[in-house]
């Protein structure tokens, strides 16, 4: 009884999603995306997502807490992949407002070209980690969980 | 590589089935009450993954209400607390006719092997490892040269040697309070997770205060026994 009336007081209190102030995202492909990761003097999360992928939402929020935690060390990239842009923005207004100083950078890929140019294959969702001047460390597929992420984290600020 | 988490799962419950099998031939737990104690136990196991779930993404923003299919993702995450919780609040409520202490004194040895099989699973989901450590033992990734606390096979460790600590006090005795064995199975899995969360990889701090309340609350069932047992013989009533 108590959980249904918890489960109810939480669908009741949802916040409506402002989608207007989400701007288009910038649009990437793989010279673009290696050319950034080659560059970047910071390690790389790069996230590949889609706003029609069940799991994505449910990491999303977790992704969120680690850019708080490390994003003044770690670069946060997300790649939205095989979606629209409406449905890309939504997606972010829902679950990017963490209120980091740096939020999460996300790019289109409306083809899906820079994860499989990165060697990801075509599944969403997948999580790269880089270390600095672009060298992928791991490469994680399906969604993951707190103590991986944390822990590859970790793995690329060690390197 | 998805299905690496019921690996894991998979060991946990032959963690659970061996230790539970042993007991029953070692007359710990009648054979006919093995069953039941399994039936139990599953279903304890079900429960606290759906709670366990369902807390883990009301604590992330989501709702499960209007997103269902969320559930789903045990992946993303399972709130360990409220799940160790709901599992014990089950097996507690299923237990009911047999008395409750006397099926946590029953079912101790077997959760923590069962405990320690699912931290053993780790080496099917390669997440065995923990904080950089230059320990002799410490281990690496796969091409990786930083090495680390292989944690979780730590925490495998000290619960099944405990699982048998358990078993065996059961087994030889002095025969505790009813009661005992199932506070002290429950202290000791919580204890075991506390003094090793420190070496996991987190980005917060961890459930540390569920291992807490874990603790107090064995230490209070072993307590609340023992001090009943003895009032109950002080009275002239068998204990």
């Amino acid at each position: 009884m108590l959980l249904a009336l918890a489960l109810v007081a939480v669908a009741c209190s949802g916040r409506a999603i402002d989608v207007s102030a989400v701007p288009e995202l910038p649009v990437t492909d793989p010279d673009h995306m290696t050319s950034l990761l080659a560059a970047s003097e910071r390690p790389v999360v790069l996230n590949v997502w889609a706003s029609w992928c069940i799991p994505c939402r449910s990491e999303a929020p977790l992704l969120e807490t680690a850019n708080d935690r490390f994003g003044a060390d770690v670069a946060f990239v997300g790649v939205n992949v095989r979606d629209s842009q409406d449905g890309a923005r939504a997606f972010i207004a829902e679950f990017g407002d963490s209120g980091a100083s740096e939020p999460i950078q996300h790019y289109f890929d409306r083809a899906g070209d820079v994860p499989n140019a990165l060697g990801g294959g075509g599944g969403v969702p997948l999580t790269f980690f880089f270390a600095p001047s672009g060298e992928l460390v791991k490469l994680h597929h399906g969604v993951i969980d707190e103590r991986t992420l944390a822990l590859q984290i970790s793995e690329i600020l060690e390197r | 590589m998805e299905f690496t988490l019921l690996g894991a799962a998979a060991v946990g419950v032959a963690g659970l089935w061996v230790g539970l099998w042993w007991e029953a031939k070692r007359g710990n737990a009648a054979a006919e009450c093995a069953g039941d104690l399994w039936d139990m136990a599953i279903a304890a196991i079900v429960a606290g993954l759906v709670i366990g779930r369902v807390w883990a993404l009301v604590a992330e923003g989501g709702n499960p209400l209007t997103r269902p299919q969320d559930l789903i993702i045990l992946r993303a995450g399972v709130a360990t607390g409220p799940a160790a919780a709901a599992a014990l609040a089950t097996a507690a409520w299923l237990g009911r006719p047999h008395g409750i202490r006397l099926v946590a004194d029953a079912l101790a040895p077997s959760a923590l092997l069962g405990l320690a099989g699912w931290h053993a699973g780790c080496l099917v989901r390669e997440a065995c490892l923990g904080t950089v450590s230059d320990l002799p033992w410490a281990m690496a990734q796969a091409g990786s040269s930083v090495t680390r606390h292989p944690v979780a096979l730590y925490t495998a460790g000290m619960l099944a040697v405990a699982a048998i600590v358990v078993a065996l006090w059961k087994q030889r005795g002095p025969w505790p309070a009813a009661g005992v064995i199932g506070g002290l199975g429950l202290a000791t899995a919580a204890g075991i997770r506390l003094v090793t969360e420190p070496l996991r990889a987190s980005l917060g701090s961890g459930p540390t205060a569920w291992y807490v309340a874990g603790l107090v609350a064995g230490g209070a069932m072993m307590a609340w026994s023992a001090v009943r047992r003895h009032r109950l013989a002080l009275h002239g009533d068998p204990p």
